[in-house]
């Protein structure tokens, strides 16, 4: 695995971010079993990875990640570190909240806003490199990316209602 | 000559649409959420260690075309995680013997790496500094890390009661 060029602000800002969240996800209580967070956990990863194979490397080629066209640790990172714990904290609140109508669609479009503009700030850092993308591309795919997480864990959770455990209870 | 990719793609995307629907049967010997997060975790693996062997080693060259990509893709995410499910049905079930499970895992190893072979020689993919050796180790290295991954997660799932 290709090492950074450079440790500069790009991997500052990565590594700050992934504690800020991990640290925030320890510290909440338990919700989930942990066999549903790993769901959330590899979903986010399976979906991040397979959005920036098609869309970032060429022939769209509409962002670069890091510091160069390479694949290094740091593109690793992003994807394990940043984007499922965020996809949790959304899924987390709306099972806490439980939003529904207007407020879950509030509550998806807030979110997706959120991260667009913590997306700019990256960009700032030099995390992102946009050569045809755009934020405003980002919010309605954030939008979505969160939508389908809400929809795939509440079918996990049905799924789960024909276990022992349920049974064993109903 | 420009069909020939798209020709492919449709096949691949009818064997992996025919291969998401036939997971449904494996329900009964897995759980549920055995067969998404194992599928998830197989693909995500795969596609990741594509990244490195394609992008980062540049072992595998492909044409940067958005079918042939899909193609690739299509193969790494969809069809060799359902494989994968596939194997894991034969290896749990509890009417299978020891040498049965090892026929169904040697099945997967031959679907698996038949499938990345057929993109070679149908001219998806050129191997540069990579030969057939390196990719039956690659495959065989993703089942055996994919299968201690179902080991855990099913004790995972045994020890938090939802697997009796």
């Amino acid at each position: 695995m290709n090492l950074p060029h450079r440790f500069d602000v790009n991997e500052w800002f990565i590594l700050i971010a992934s504690v800020l969240l991990y640290t925030l996800i320890f510290f909440l209580p338990k919700r989930f079993p942990i066999s549903q967070s790993i769901f959330i956990w590899l979903f986010n990863l399976y979906t991040a990875n397979f959005v920036d194979f098609m869309i970032a490397t060429e022939p769209l080629d509409l962002y670069q990640v890091n510091d160069g066209p390479d694949y290094e640790l740091f593109d690793l990172l992003i994807y394990v570190m940043l984007y499922a714990p965020t996809a949790y904290l959304v899924i987390y609140l709306f099972d806490r909240w439980r939003p529904m109508g207007v407020k879950a669609a509030l509550y998806l479009g807030g979110w997706a806003l959120a991260t667009t503009g913590l997306e700019e700030i990256a960009e700032l850092c030099h995390v992102f490199e946009f050569s045809g993308w755009r934020h405003l591309y980002s919010i309605p795919v954030y939008a979505l990316v969160y939508g389908l997480n809400l929809i795939l864990f509440r079918m996990l959770r049905l799924l789960y209602t024909g276990s022992p455990k349920r049974m064993d209870k109903g | 000559m420009r069909l020939y990719p798209i020709s492919i793609l449709i096949s691949v995307a009818l064997i992996c649409a025919l291969l998401l629907y036939s997971l449904r049967y494996a329900r009964t010997v897995l759980h549920p959420a055995e067969i998404v997060v194992n599928w998830l975790m197989f693909g995500a693996v795969s596609e990741h260690w594509f990244y490195v062997i394609a992008l980062l080693w540049k072992r595998i060259y492909y044409d940067k075309n958005l079918i042939i990509m899909s193609n690739i893709i299509l193969t790494e995410v969809v069809l060799l995680p359902g494989l994968f499910v596939w194997a894991l049905f034969g290896w749990f079930h509890p009417g299978l013997s020891a040498y049965q499970k090892a026929i169904a895992m040697a099945w997967w190893f031959i679907l698996a790496s038949g499938a990345k072979y057929a993109l070679h020689a149908l001219g998806l993919t050129t191997n540069v500094g990579w030969n057939q050796g390196m990719m039956l180790a690659d495959v065989g290295s993703r089942l055996i890390v994919a299968l201690a991954f179902a080991y855990l997660y099913r004790n995972l799932l045994s020890k938090e009661g939802y697997l009796r």
